[in-house]
Order: structure tokens, then C-alpha cells, then sequence
């Protein structure tokens, strides 16, 4: 396994173009489609906190999937996904009036989601296993159609660091995740998680090492 | 893993927005404006009824001591009940920091102030002066911190025990302030729990009910 190579291309996951915190880019920093979107996303949360209905509509067009994907891969469980994602939503609905302008939108609905998902844990009213074993579930299809050796050797090897992600102690794991599979940026994951940019850079590394220690192994 | 959105989510979702309509931007400023005016309102009702004491102490002193207490107040109100331009508000140790760094902040300026005016101490009070301070000034901050949690209410999905703290501790520092003017005690065994500890008490208070209050 050449060592150089992406986690996320390994675990199946398309990262933001702002997703370079260990690439030597400044963290935070958004460009080309993520920062549009992310502008578009800040864009409709304002409008829709002016007063503009019409804007929710929009708010869930351009939220929802990321949300989505984000509580499957989570939770792994479609109804408890669709749930969540409509808890969220309305709760963004419900706080709109609170929304200051000029802030960022997809922190908060990260943020939101994460808490919602982990009252759902603690509430025990549904029992949300990490997949262990399933080791092609998470991953999407490697491009640009390899061979089925590299397809099942790659699937397994997602299966591996998938297992190994749930092994990090969770502040790492969690920081990974939001990084690299869910393509925030190290400031808006560290929103998300309460802390400093610092504390998630370290967390994120830290699992970064881990995983990189484990295909280096391969 | 399949992610797709379900086709029906979407008319769920903004149904159920539109069956529930939440106000926006302005009603909830004004909203908020009213809220903090009865917060403070009720601080001076209670600040009023105890009545000031100007007199007895050096007025430069007092001005010290009570305006170095209100900046103190002021840059812990802008630490930790601003949310910093971020939906999310500031991170929890700027809130532990903001929250834990008042109480000995406040000691500190008085002892500063009394080493400066020397005149002000030696006035031993006795056990039952720091307990009616001590309530006349929770007295005061039940007004700021009931208003500084219902404009925050439901709004943290991060770190609401730390917000609940700051915001409790924000509310005993501006009572404190009132306080400082009210009692012309300033014997540092006085200002500890007669004056700052309520700052310590409605932290406590604000990371007790933060989760089930401020949290999401």
C-alpha cells in the first residue's frame, strides 16, 4: 500500500476542497466550490433569519445532503438518519430569528446534528452500532474503475482503517471524521466540537498517524 | 452505503417548519432587548431597595473599586455571553477562562484598592454582615441571570454546562459590581463571601441547569 496515497481515497470518502489541514494549507481556509457553497449556504440561513420563507426551502437543498450522508455514516441506520436530519432542520428552523449575521451555517447544523444524535445514544431508546466487519459498507467505488483485486484489496483495507477509526479514542476519531470525511474545515470542526483549532489539529493528527502507522503496515 | 435523501423528507421537513412558524430576526431582537431591560430592571429594584452607600468610603475609592469590578464584568459579559460573531459561540476554555478568572479578579482589584486607601479596612464584620450581603447580592443577580438564560435558551449544542456557567458567573459579577456600591465593607473576608461568592454560587448554578436549559 503506498503510504503516500489519502486516507479518504482508501475509505471511500470525497473530501471539500478546504479539507488540506495536513497538506500545508492554512486550516480554515475555503476555496473554489466549498467556499462557494458555504456562501451560498451562509446566504439562504440569512435570508431565511430576515424573513425570507422561501429561503428554508433552499437551506434544505443545500444542507441536507452532507447532513445526511453524515448521519448514515454515523448511525448507520436509514430511519434514525431521516430523523435526525428532520430534527436539525427544525431546530435550525426554530433558532433562525437567533442566527447572526455573518455567521457560518455548517458548523452549527454539524454541531446540532452531533448533539442530537449523541442524546439519542445517551436516551438509549435505539442502539447504534458502529458496522464491525463490514468492511465495504462505507466505502463508495474507487475511481476510475480498477480491477476487482485492487477493488476487493482497497474494500478490505477501508474495512481495516474503518475498524481502527472505531478503535481512536473518540475526541480523535471525531475530529478525523469531521475533517476528512465530512470536509469541514479544522476552524469550523473545532466549532463543532467546542475547542480550539490547536486541539483539533492535534486530535485529527494524531488519528492521521494512526491510520498512516496502519497502512504502513500493509 | 446508500445515502440519498428520501424523495418525501424534504415535504416533511418544511411542513413541519410551517406548521410551527419560528419568529424571525427582528421579533427576536426585540424580544431579547425586552428580556435583558427586566433583567437589569430587576437587578436595580433590588440594587434600589438596599440603597447605596457613597458616603462612608473615600468617593475615588468607590469609583476604584466599583468601576475596576464593572470593567472586570464588562470583559467577562463580552468573553462569555457574546458568541464571538459564531452561531456556536466562543470555545469552552475561553468560557472556563472568562468564567473562573472574575472571582479573583475581583479580589485582587479590591485588595489593590484598599492597599491604596488603607483608611477603608478596619471594620472586623461579623459572620451575619457576609450572609446578608451574600443574599443581597444573589438578590441582585437572579434578574440578569434568569434574563441572560431565557435569551440563551435552547441555543448551545456544544458546550452548554460551560455557557451556563459563564453566564451565571457574568450575572454574580454585575451584582457584585451593585454590591460593591451597596455595602461600604471592604475587609477582604467581607468581599470574599459577601461580594464575590455569589459569582461562584450562579456559576455553579448556570453548569448545573445549563445542559437542560441552554442545550439543544
Amino acid at each position: 500500500m503506498d503510504a503516500a496515497l489519502p486516507i479518504w481515497s482508501v475509505i471511500g470518502c470525497a473530501p471539500s476542497p478546504q479539507v488540506r489541514v495536513f497538506h500545508g494549507r492554512s486550516a480554515g481556509v475555503e476555496e473554489g466550490d466549498g467556499g462557494r457553497e458555504t456562501a451560498r449556504v451562509d446566504g439562504a440561513m440569512e435570508r431565511y433569519a430576515a424573513g425570507d420563507e422561501s429561503a428554508f426551502a433552499e437551506l434544505y437543498d443545500l444542507l441536507a445532503p452532507r447532513l445526511f450522508g453524515y448521519l448514515m455514516r454515523q448511525t448507520r441506520e436509514r430511519a434514525r438518519a431521516e430523523d435526525l436530519l428532520q430534527q436539525t432542520l427544525l431546530q435550525m428552523h426554530a433558532a433562525r430569528g437567533r442566527f447572526i449575521p455573518g455567521a457560518q451555517v455548517t458548523p452549527w447544523a454539524f454541531a446540532i446534528a452531533r448533539r442530537l444524535m449523541i442524546d439519542g445514544l445517551r436516551r438509549g431508546k435505539r442502539e447504534v452500532l458502529r458496522a464491525e466487519g463490514e468492511g465495504g459498507e462505507g466505502s463508495e467505488p474507487v475511481a476510475d474503475a480498477p480491477a476487482a483485486d485492487d477493488l476487493v484489496q482497497a474494500q478490505q483495507l477501508a474495512g481495516r482503517i474503518q475498524k481502527e477509526l472505531a478503535r481512536l479514542p473518540e475526541n480523535q476519531r471525531v475530529a478525523f471524521e469531521l475533517i476528512k470525511q465530512e470536509g469541514l474545515s479544522v476552524a469550523q470542526a473545532a466549532q463543532v466540537l467546542g475547542t480550539t483549532v490547536t486541539a483539533v489539529k492535534l486530535r485529527a493528527h494524531r488519528a492521521y498517524e494512526a491510520l498512516r502507522g496502519i497502512l504502513g503496515d500493509t | 452505503m446508500k445515502t440519498e435523501l428520501p424523495a418525501d423528507l424534504r415535504a416533511r421537513v418544511l411542513s413541519a417548519a410551517q406548521a410551527s412558524p419560528a419568529p424571525a430576526r427582528a421579533a427576536v431582537q426585540r424580544g431579547t432587548l425586552v428580556t435583558l431591560l427586566v433583567g437589569v430592571a430587576a437587578l436595580l429594584v433590588v440594587f434600589i431597595a438596599g440603597g447605596a452607600d457613597l458616603k462612608t468610603r473615600p468617593p475615588a475609592f468607590v469609583a476604584m473599586t466599583a468601576g475596576g469590578w464593572a470593567l472586570i464584568a464588562a470583559a467577562a459579559t463580552w468573553a462569555g455571553a457574546a458568541r464571538g460573531g459564531k452561531m456556536l459561540g466562543r470555545s469552552a476554555p475561553i468560557l472556563v477562562v472568562a468564567t473562573l478568572v472574575i472571582g479573583p479578579s475581583f479580589m485582587a482589584w479590591m485588595f489593590l484598592g484598599t492597599t491604596m486607601w488603607p483608611g477603608t479596612l478596619g471594620y472586623d464584620a461579623p459572620l451575619r454582615a457576609h450572609l446578608v450581603c451574600l443574599a443581597f447580592v444573589c438578590a441582585m443577580a437572579i434578574g440578569p441571570f434568569f434574563a441572560l438564560a431565557v435569551i440563551r435558551r435552547a441555543s448551545d449544542p456544544v458546550h452548554p454546562r460551560a455557557t451556563g456557567a459563564a453566564l451565571g458567573a457574568i450575572a454574580g459579577a454585575w451584582a457584585g459590581v451593585m454590591g460593591d456600591l451597596h455595602c461600604p465593607v471592604s475587609e477582604a473576608m467581607h468581599v470574599g463571601i459577601g461580594h464575590v461568592l455569589p459569582v461562584v454560587l450562579f456559576a455553579i448554578v448556570g453548569a448545573l441547569v445549563g445542559r437542560r436549559v441552554l442545550g439543544i
